[in-house]
């Protein structure tokens, strides 16, 4: 299918929407001169935008601006030479094709994206009462697996005949991430030539806008009294002599080195299993601290792995919305207290016989009534 | 194990191999594939890979090995370290073993064993051992005819959910008898085959509904002729006998007016649990998403039971106790010394309960028990007892 500059304004990622502004030819030197002024501006909105909004506006109305621009923004991020702000704005680049492709009336500008893009070949029909499109189960778990919602799961989803049935707002955001990496790698392959004086004055602007990354800790430090569930359970059946399942050794191995505990430590929680034996358990442990076999060492399972392995005992309050045990807080936040739902009533003392309706028609009405 | 036992045992595995090893086939792409085994008294010798099935043929008569393994992935070179092999994909395989299936028979014939004073009993395990309250106690289970008729059950549920669900050419799918308490099912030659360890996951999800909510399966607008879960459950709901809680309606219709109108979201959620527990297959998760594992081969022995790894190619039909026998034959029997072990049926006949006595039993049979952990050979074959212990490889060799 040919795509349409409407189109190319709107998915300027697209390699099409390159050809269009080389069949222009624009060149580096050109973007000094008067005439692309409005191309330059709108490249350095669209950075600006991403840096403080997250977000990349519709201006789609100005077509040939649209798409000119997305070049330019990309040549004015690869020269803050800040890997951070790559990042930061391909994800907002991404986010604004996601709102154009959900909106997307042409079902088939959708399926030739999949196609050509992503190689899916999707399904579509829409006279069911199930969603439209339907995707390969395999082309839809490696994508899903990013999301932390259960909804995303595939047992939360239709499957069947090998496909999911996704909705368009659902189909899109499963590529999110793709097209976010397709822009960083695109930045990535940029071959820099010397910017404009006029340029550089926006490149350094831009550095100064972008907040500094943010820097992550290899060691957690976690009093006991603040483990997570998971381990505490898995701590409890180990003082008991009860055999703990395979993942629960592991998670309580990956924690605890995680938290500054060390092999010795480890293994000499141990010796009450019914298996136990010493030199096993300390070559496991040692592997899972990278010291034996591959060298690699093993992070933490997250909560859904954990899940799948039926080693979750969740906290309904303080596990709210973390994905790995070592997010477990140290505290009840405010906020998680709110949205956790729990216990609602009890905080709200004397709660009036009006609320409680209210919360009761809350639970019964917990069905989607247009799915 | 004692070593005449060992020796025993492993004379019966050197017969089976002697007649059988033709029959085993060689796995696609066999160059691809890491093969490991487990020598009788020994460990398990891993990262292994053949050319041809000749050469793994000569291994099994060489070792005649307690346990035989080989990946279903394939690596660019299986021989070297895990991390260093470079997997290329593995077919989806699915482990359903009767353990998991907490049948109520378990109490009959499950044995646990106190590790601190030796106690040995029927029953399932105690928190603590009654005789001397310590609680490293050990759980030595059985598979009786019901839990493998369960396991079956749960195989046929599976083979549903692939081809209906995942769209799996029944040509793709092969089922084989564990050779000890259950089924192995693996799906080759799928789209399936390129999922990592997180892919595999999500299928093993989907299977045993783990992660599944209430509020994205049961919809006003689901219908028995709908895809997937939601279907399943449709069926489920509009198939239940009259007036069965927490149902009042008699019909579909009704019942789904219920469930989206009526029922609190406690409610719906306690009919989800009850329900899924029914429609849900019973797979082991580990095997299904450790995709570096090597899985015992079709058509070798069971170093648990002496029992063969069989294909079924009419599950159906298929006696697990009586097809997977290794070396059949009631004539050729020995002594043991049988400590304590449920009834069991094997070839069409029942043995036991046993509780310390000596039985002469037939060799098979023996084997099952000896492997079992149950009790031990008192007389060893008179080839055996005239020769030296390394005999059977010596014999081996010519």
């Amino acid at each position: 299918m040919q795509f349409g500059t409407d189109d190319l304004a709107k998915y300027t990622f697209l390699p099409e929407a390159g050809d269009y502004v080389r069949t222009q030819g624009l060149s580096v030197s050109d973007l000094a001169s008067k005439d692309y002024r409005k191309v330059v501006e709108r490249a350095r909105e669209r950075v600006v935008e991403a840096i403080q909004g997250a977000k990349v506006s519709d201006k789609t109305r100005e077509k040939e601006i649209e798409i000119m621009s997305f070049p330019v923004s990309l040549m004015l991020v690869k020269s803050t030479k800040l890997d951070h702000l790559a990042n930061r704005y391909a994800l907002a680049e991404a986010v604004r094709v996601e709102i154009f492709l959900t909106r997307e009336r042409n079902s088939k500008i959708v399926e030739d994206i999949f196609r050509d893009f992503l190689c899916i070949r999707l399904e579509h029909q829409d006279t069911s009462s199930l969603p439209e499109f339907r995707v390969p189960i395999a082309d839809y778990t490696r994508r899903a697996e990013g999301f932390h919602k259960a909804e995303w799961k595939l047992v939360n989803r239709i499957v069947g005949g090998g496909r999911v049935y996704v909705a368009q707002h659902d189909l899109v955001r499963l590529i999110r991430e793709e097209i976010r990496a397709t822009i960083v790698t695109r930045l990535k392959d940029l071959k820099l030539a010397k910017v404009p004086e006029s340029l550089e004055k926006i490149v350094q602007e831009l550095i100064a806008l972008t907040p500094p990354p943010r820097t992550s800790f290899s060691t957690l430090k976690v009093s006991p009294e603040n483990y997570p569930p998971c381990v505490v359970e898995a701590l409890k059946l180990l003082e008991k002599g009860e055999n703990v399942p395979h993942y629960g050794r592991f998670l309580m191995a990956t924690y605890l080195l995680k938290v500054g505990k060390t092999v010795d430590d480890i293994v000499a929680l141990f010796p009450k299993a019914p298996d136990f034996k010493q030199n096993i358990t300390k070559y496991q442990v040692e592997h899972i601290a990278g010291l034996k076999g591959g060298h690699t060492k093993y992070s933490v399972p997250s909560c859904r792995t954990l899940q799948t392995h039926s080693f979750c005992f969740k906290d309904p309050i303080k596990c709210y919305e973390i994905t790995s045990p070592v997010q477990y807080p140290s505290r009840i936040t405010p906020l998680r207290e709110k949205f956790s739902g729990k216990d609602r009533k009890a905080r709200t003392p004397g709660s009036s016989k009006e609320q409680e309706n209210k919360s009761d028609r809350r639970n019964k009405q917990w069905t989607k009534p247009l799915r | 194990m004692d070593e005449t036992s060992s020796l025993m045992v492993k004379r019966y595995f050197k017969e089976y191999y002697f007649r059988n090893s033709g029959k085993i086939e060689a796995p696609s792409e066999i160059e691809k594939r890491e093969f490991g085994y487990f020598p009788f008294g020994g460990q398990m010798i891993r990262h292994l890979s053949f050319k041809d099935i000749g050469s793994f043929r000569a291994l099994l008569f060489r070792e005649s090995p307690a346990g035989v393994y080989c990946s279903n992935s394939l690596y660019l070179d299986p021989t070297l370290e895990m991390h260093k092999k470079q997997w290329i994909r593995a077919e989806m395989i699915f482990d359903i073993d009767a353990d998991a299936l907490h049948l109520p028979c378990k109490k009959e014939h499950d044995i646990w064993l106190c590790k601190q004073c030796g106690k040995k009993e029927f029953g399932l395990r105690p928190e603590t051992c009654p005789n001397c309250k310590g609680n490293r106690i050990l759980e030595m289970t059985w598979a009786c005819p019901n839990c493998l008729e369960g396991t079956k059950k749960e195989t046929f549920k599976l083979l549903d959910f692939l081809e209906s669900d995942f769209g799996v050419s029944g040509s793709n799918i092969r089922i084989f008898f564990s050779g000890n308490a259950g089924y192995h099912v693996s799906v080759a030659g799928s789209s399936f085959e390129s999922l990592d360890q997180r892919g595999r996951s999500e299928i093993s999800d989907y299977l045993t509904a783990q992660g599944i909510l209430t509020e994205m399966l049961f919809s006003p607008r689901m219908t028995p002729s709908d895809p997937g879960w939601r279907g399943r459950m449709a069926r489920y709901i509009r198939d239940l006998p009259e007036r069965t809680p927490p149902f009042e309606g008699g019909t579909y219709d009704l019942r789904i007016h219920e469930l989206a109108n009526e029922f609190t979201k406690s409610k719906a959620d306690k009919f989800l649990t009850q329900s899924v527990s029914q429609l849900s297959v019973k797979i082991d998760p580990m095997v299904t998403t450790d995709i570096h594992r090597i899985f015992r081969m079709p058509e070798t022995l069971n170093n648990k039971t002496g029992l063969v790894k069989r294909e079924c190619k009419d599950l159906g039909s298929f006696v697990p106790l009586a097809e997977s026998i290794a070396v059949p034959g009631e004539n050729e029997k020995y002594q043991v010394m049988v400590d304590l072990c449920p009834k069991i049926h094997l070839g069409g006949n029942y043995y036991g309960p046993y509780k310390s006595e000596m039985k002469e039993l037939p060799y098979y049979v023996a084997v099952y028990i000896v492997s079992k952990g149950a009790g031990k050979f008192l007389t060893p074959a008179p080839e055996l007892s005239k020769m030296s212990k390394n005999l059977p490889q010596q014999a081996a060799a010519k």
